[in-house]
């Protein structure tokens, strides 16, 4: 199966932006989006308490939606059916649900049934081995949460690192390999990927199915275009441009 | 996102990595109110010779004790002479070359050479630096992003090469000014993540593209192994920080030649970022990009060292803020490949629409500082 490059794409009250420990911290415009040089796009509304004004999330994010051509994932905030409904009309293939808390799952496993488990991507937010909490990390160990929803989850599980997010330090690839022991899983990485080699270590895991890039990205699709090509030469299985 | 305004020096929350508190004040202004209050500036002084002797091996560089990023301009060039005069320092001037140089730059490098200072200039491969250049600021808003990065990586490079083992710089710019702190060390030392988070944006190893490979970037890249090696430090930590009396001390040392035009484009300065022509557009897309441009960056230092009310500022960055740098536009065309037009549109590329608005073809600040915030 081709590996993904994915990227995640972030806003702030409908304002592109770049985010340090998932705290927005650089806003830019959508001129040097080109997706072209994706096989995915996730687009995140990081508003926070402000994230009422979803047509604002729209707003900035409609001319990129109407004119791409990839499968485009959207979440942020989803509470239940009512924030999917909205982002079907926005032309959504699938739906990022932040489903690092327990508080969540019975609702995970209620819109699986009504959208289907490949709609669903379920977005665990976590601090080295441990579920991330509101000032850091939790007491939970990720491998344990994982095990909680391994039956009940979305198609894939995108593992935000936080502690990684904007650093450029490169993947939490310690904590990846704690879980491969999930085969039956697909794992998307979010957060620290800095360069080519970052990438090529994540995406040679078995279950690691794609990898988020949105600090790097957004700057450069240059540097995109040139580690596909790099990849395909090393052997990985990437989609050429 | 809404532009709020500082309290304390009009500094907007568009500047990237700022927080204003509940007061209304940025992290520049309380850091800068903290200082006056704490610090023993004795007791650093005595620090930093202790670290300058500790750093110091029995195959250090018998010849010069630090290297300075030195760029000429006041900031740099009386880092220079203070660290001579207070601690009987030898330092190593590096300059990476500005991208256009300066009459003024090369005049007021030569004359602190004269005053006494072995240095090395370094240049990087022009056809590579102006691709970068374009590119940058393309897809950044940013014609210096490289330069950001040489800049680092040549201090770095000299440093290791001579066995200098303290490395300066003149001041962190995100403790003065406002930004975001990564941690306890970053007022003191300048780490690779500071260098890569908050200067460049990202690794200068993924600039690959169909005209510039890996040897082409060499001049760029930040050699972590070899930052192990030194210690990289600011100025500003050891000794108090002052635009005005930095300029106050090399023009009393040395001829120091002001913007030959008077006024710098933008500003009410003449005396500030004088070495390159870029710089009249970095600081022009600062005012495209966060809404804020070269005279409000100005007046901030200026108010925060008490120099300044707020009324005088607020009048200055009316008359000059966001004014379009004409003469150096047109250099910076020539340099880039790009005609007066195409530089133009790619400007208006960086505008975001939370900050600008366009009425009848004309752009406008949608939170322009009002006079009821003075």
């Amino acid at each position: 199966m081709y590996k993904r490059i994915i990227a995640i794409v972030l806003l702030d009250n409908g304002v592109f932006c770049r985010t340090r420990n998932f705290v927005a911290d650089y806003h830019y415009t959508n001129n040097f989006i080109d997706s072209r040089y994706f096989d995915e796009m996730v687009f995140l509304d990081v508003s926070g308490d402000q994230r009422g004004n979803r047509l604002k999330f729209y707003g900035g994010i409609e001319e990129i939606v109407l004119q791409s051509q990839l499968p485009i994932s959207i979440g942020g905030g989803i509470r239940g059916v009512e924030d999917i409904e909205l982002f079907r009309t926005f032309g959504a293939d699938r739906y990022v649900v932040n489903q690092t808390d327990r508080s969540v799952d019975s609702m995970v496993t209620g819109l699986i049934s009504t959208y289907g488990k490949s709609s669903i991507i379920s977005s665990i937010n976590h601090w080295g081995a441990f579920t991330a909490s509101r000032n850091g990390r939790s007491t939970v160990r990720l491998v344990d949460r994982i095990k909680e929803i391994r039956e009940t989850c979305g198609g894939d599980i995108l593992l935000n690192s936080i502690e990684r997010d904007g650093t450029l330090r490169g993947l939490d690839l310690k904590t990846i390999d704690e879980l491969a022991e999930f085969e039956d899983l697909s794992f998307i990485l979010s957060g620290g990927l800095g360069n080519l080699e970052h990438l090529s270590d994540s995406l040679q895991r078995p279950n690691v199915v794609g990898v988020c890039t949105s600090n790097v990205y957004h700057l450069t699709t240059k540097t995109i275009s040139t580690w596909r090509t790099n990849m395909i030469s090393e052997g990985l299985l990437v989609r050429s441009i | 996102m809404e532009m709020r305004y500082c309290k304390g020096c009009f500094m907007p929350s568009t500047r990237p990595r700022m927080s204003i508190d509940e007061d209304g004040f940025c992290n520049g202004c309380t850091y800068n109110k903290s200082r006056k209050e704490i610090i023993n500036w004795n007791d650093r002084k005595k620090e930093l010779a202790e670290i300058i002797k500790v750093n110091k091996k029995s195959d250090s560089n018998k010849t010069y004790d630090c290297v300075i990023g030195w760029s000429g301009g006041k900031d740099s060039s009386a880092v220079a002479i203070s660290l001579k005069r207070e601690l009987g320092l030898n330092p190593l001037l590096v300059t990476f070359a500005p991208l256009i140089p300066t009459i003024e730059g090369e005049f007021n490098r030569r004359s602190l050479l004269e005053h006494g200072f072995d240095s090395i200039l370094f240049t990087p491969n022009q056809k590579v630096s102006k691709h970068l250049s374009k590119r940058f600021l393309v897809e950044r808003g940013d014609p210096k992003v490289h330069w950001n990065a040489g800049i680092n990586a040549v201090t770095i490079n000299v440093a290791a090469a001579y066995k200098i083992p303290t490395v300066f710089y003149s001041e962190h710019g995100e403790s003065e000014y406002g930004g975001r702190i990564l941690d306890d060390k970053s007022r003191m030392e300048r780490s690779v993540d500071e260098i890569l988070e908050n200067q460049i944006g990202d690794d200068p190893r993924n600039w690959t593209d169909h005209l510039v490979n890996q040897r082409d970037l060499e001049p760029y890249i930040i050699d972590e192994a070899k930052m192990e090696q030194l210690q990289i430090l600011y100025y500003a930590h050891f000794f108090p920080w002052d635009i005005v009396k930095n300029l106050d001390l090399v023009e009393s040392e040395v001829k120091f030649m002001r913007n030959r035009r008077g006024r710098t484009y933008g500003t009410f300065t003449d005396f500030d970022s004088l070495d390159d022509v870029m710089d009249d557009l970095y600081y022009y897309m600062q005012f495209i990009k966060f809404g804020f441009g070269r005279c409000l960056r100005d007046c901030a230092r200026q108010i925060q060292r008490n120099r300044m009310t707020r009324q005088e500022a607020y009048g200055h960055i009316n008359d000059y803020d966001g004014e379009v740098p004409t003469e150096s536009l047109s250099i910076i065309g020539s340099f880039l490949g790009v005609s007066q037009e195409e530089l133009l549109k790619l400007v208006d590329l960086h505008r975001r629409p939370d900050i600008w608005e366009n009425r009848n073809g004309q752009w406008k600040l949608r939170s322009p500082l009002k006079p009821e915030e003075i």
